[in-house]
């Protein structure tokens, strides 16, 4: 039996605004096991939400769209849906019940003026309609960590913390088979971070549900993760099994996403902070999207934009230094006038 | 909520003050005497200066105004220069009139605003949107008067069973209130509607394009919901505050009484009857019916602030601290 649950296969999303396109997505490819969790790490504008919103079938459009590519989700009975490619009717079909997700900030992604039994219970209608939706609501509630009780209080009479778990609650109402997290602690408090963790964890563990983590906190993905894909500039530039990425990391990114943190083991005075910025999406560096940033650059990664490099049958980087191919041997360093 | 509303109420009391002195005092102040429009054109000097002592015209100004405020709290509204009949009596029997005009307009107006509002906010940027701006535009720009002249010449002339002024009553409920002919009420209404309806509208469309960016659409969205209950159930119930807001203004300008278009229809509403008594220096009639607007006002005000409360349960919680 194949146990893909997903399979992005070269996704290219791109945001045109004013005539300017912005290259948000650029080629990537994914794919997620049942009961897998996926990390994807990388800094803010790397494309990470835009991936979520792609797989969500969410992409807002105008200005977005996608513009290569599918989006492969097979679902438990073995059904094949592109969702770059279904129609809408369809789309609502998985959006809900088979795939949801986490919103990053839970102070602003609860309907205020709607009471969080009803935002709980209206999924399970619109999927489940044989289900008493109430009662499934309540256990969620319950499944959480909040009292049934305050069924129908308002978003603004629970903490943010509270509010999270609700949000949880509401995602996982109609036991999806693939739960996006977005960014699910960055907003919350360290303690609170480290309860809705471990409720994620337990409920991930009871319901088999695959997730895919998108955070910038390595330390979250350490924590629940099999798998990471490091994403730089709208492409994976690094992918494998936790131990391939943090053990044995390859790419110059990832190595300066790791020395930026710092560690309890050395000494050190200062972080070394990875130099420069994200690239402006409007106007990508050519060849590696890294090169400027990068601290082994040579004018063969000016040009050559580097492919899918296997490290072992798990790990993958995209690198011509880590390739060490003949280009990257023979060009010369690049020189800051 | 029970005390909110008891504050609320007594908080009126400073506001009919402050809007009965003023008008006390340029009513006072405009020119005019009152003893010769009572007696009429006929009547001697002496027997003027003699009404002017009887009505207390010779006393200073507060002794006036408190005099005025001495008898309103009795409930005495006094009688009108003019017909010598009890100001009270003809403001309330013209009072369902407006409240009448008012309603039909108002349902014109909010038929026409919200669907077109929540459309233009959907579209952002069609030609649908565009549209419906312009329009909107128009509406709010076009002055009433001349508006009402224009369907006057344009419909009710050519068109036979629409007056060009005046209302026709269909039926009468509990002896005073008139309920006109459709022919008689819809000119006016509209005329009274498309100005509200710009209004409502465009902040419909600028409440909504707010609401639908908000994450807890997207969250709505990711659930599965279906769009167009997206934008029924979690958007306009979001978008609401606004546009309550704007239509209770709107509502309690147009009670107080729509003064152009009533005059131009010769509506009998407080507005028109407001407008005469102005002509003819009638001041009793004057300053109780600016007390009884500011009053309908202020109340539907407070009507809007309660309404509030079942929109937004985050109000309803301040109400409750408060």
């Amino acid at each position: 039996m194949n146990d893909t649950l997903l399979d992005i296969k070269d996704l290219e999303v791109q945001y045109v605004v004013d005539g300017e396109i912005t290259r948000a997505v650029n080629g990537i490819n994914l794919k997620l096991k049942k009961g897998e969790v996926l990390g994807l790490v990388g800094e803010t504008g790397a494309g990470k939400t835009t991936t979520a919103l792609a797989i969500m079938g969410l992409i807002p459009n105008p200005p977005g769209k996608v513009t290569k590519g599918n989006i492969n989700f097979t679902n438990s009975e073995n059904m094949k849906i592109d969702i770059c490619n279904v129609n809408n009717k369809a789309l609502l079909d998985i959006r809900g019940s088979k795939i949801s997700m986490i919103f990053q900030d839970p102070m602003t992604s609860l309907n205020p003026v709607m009471s969080i039994g009803d935002q709980i219970k209206e999924g399970v209608e619109i999927h489940q309609p044989e289900v008493n939706a109430k009662e499934r609501a309540k256990e969620m509630l319950e499944l959480v960590g909040i009292p049934k009780e305050r069924f129908n209080e308002y978003p603004h009479q629970f903490s943010g913390g509270m509010k999270q778990r609700i949000i949880i609650a509401i995602a996982l109402a109609c036991t999806p088979e693939l739960l996006i997290a977005d960014e699910p602690t960055t907003a919350l408090d360290v303690t609170i971070q480290a309860q809705v963790l471990d409720m994620m964890k337990d409920l991930k563990i009871k319901f088999n549900t695959a997730m895919l983590m998108i955070t910038h906190d390595l330390g979250v993905i350490a924590k629940t993760c099999d798998n990471v894909a490091i994403m730089y500039a709208g492409e994976i530039i690094e992918y494998g099994t936790l131990r391939d990425v943090y053990k044995n990391t390859q790419h110059p990114y990832t190595m300066g996403l790791f020395n930026s943190i710092p560690s309890i083991d050395k000494v050190e005075k200062r972080l070394k902070p990875i130099k420069g910025l994200t690239p402006d999406a409007t106007n990508l560096p050519s060849g590696c999207k890294f090169h400027p940033r990068c601290e082994f650059a040579r004018e063969a990664c000016r040009e050559i934009a580097p492919k899918e490099y296997n490290l072992n049958e798990t790990h993958y980087t995209k690198c011509l230094k880590v390739e060490g191919c003949n280009e990257y041997k023979e060009s010369r360093v690049i020189d800051d006038e | 909520m029970g005390s909110y509303i008891f504050k609320r109420v007594l908080a009126l009391v400073p506001i009919l003050i402050g809007v009965s002195f003023l008008v006390f005092t340029i009513m006072h102040l405009s020119p005019g005497d009152p003893a010769s429009l009572v007696l009429g054109e006929q009547a001697t000097a002496e027997q003027i200066a003699q009404k002017r002592e009887e009505m207390g015209l010779n006393d200073p100004f507060l002794v006036q105004y408190g005099n005025y405020v001495f008898k309103y709290v009795q409930g005495d509204f006094g009688q009108s220069y003019v017909s010598n009949r009890d100001v009270a009596t003809e403001i309330l029997s013209r009072f369902p009139n407006t409240v009448t005009l008012t309603i039909a307009s108002m349902i014109i107006a909010i038929g026409i605003a919200i669907p077109t509002g929540i459309i233009a906010a959907t579209k952002q940027y069609s030609i649908t949107d565009n549209v419906a701006t312009v329009l909107a535009l128009l509406g709010v720009s076009m002055p009433n008067f001349w508006l009402g002249l224009m369907l006057i010449i344009g419909i009710a002339v050519p068109v036979q069973f629409i007056p060009t002024g005046g209302m026709k009553v269909a039926y009468t409920l509990f002896g005073n209130i008139k309920i006109p002919t459709l022919g008689s009420i819809i000119l006016p209404a509209i005329t009274l509607g498309t100005g509200a309806a710009g209004i409502i509208m465009r902040m419909t469309r600028s409440s909504m394009l707010e609401v639908v960016r908000q994450d807890y659409i997207r969250t709505a969205r990711a659930k599965g919901v279906s769009e167009k209950v997206v934008i029924r159930k979690h958007a306009l119930s979001n978008a609401l505050i606004p546009i309550v807001t704007v239509v209770g203004l709107q509502f309690g300008y147009l009670l107080g009484g729509a003064v152009l278009t009533e005059s131009v229809f010769s509506w009998p509403g407080v507005g028109r009857y407001m407008v005469d008594s102005i002509k003819t220096r009638d001041m009793p009639v004057v300053i109780a019916g600016v007390i009884f607007m500011a009053s309908v006002f202020t109340i539907v005000n407070l009507f809007v602030d309660i309404l509030y409360a079942y929109i937004d349960p985050r109000i309803k919680a301040e109400y409750k601290k408060g």
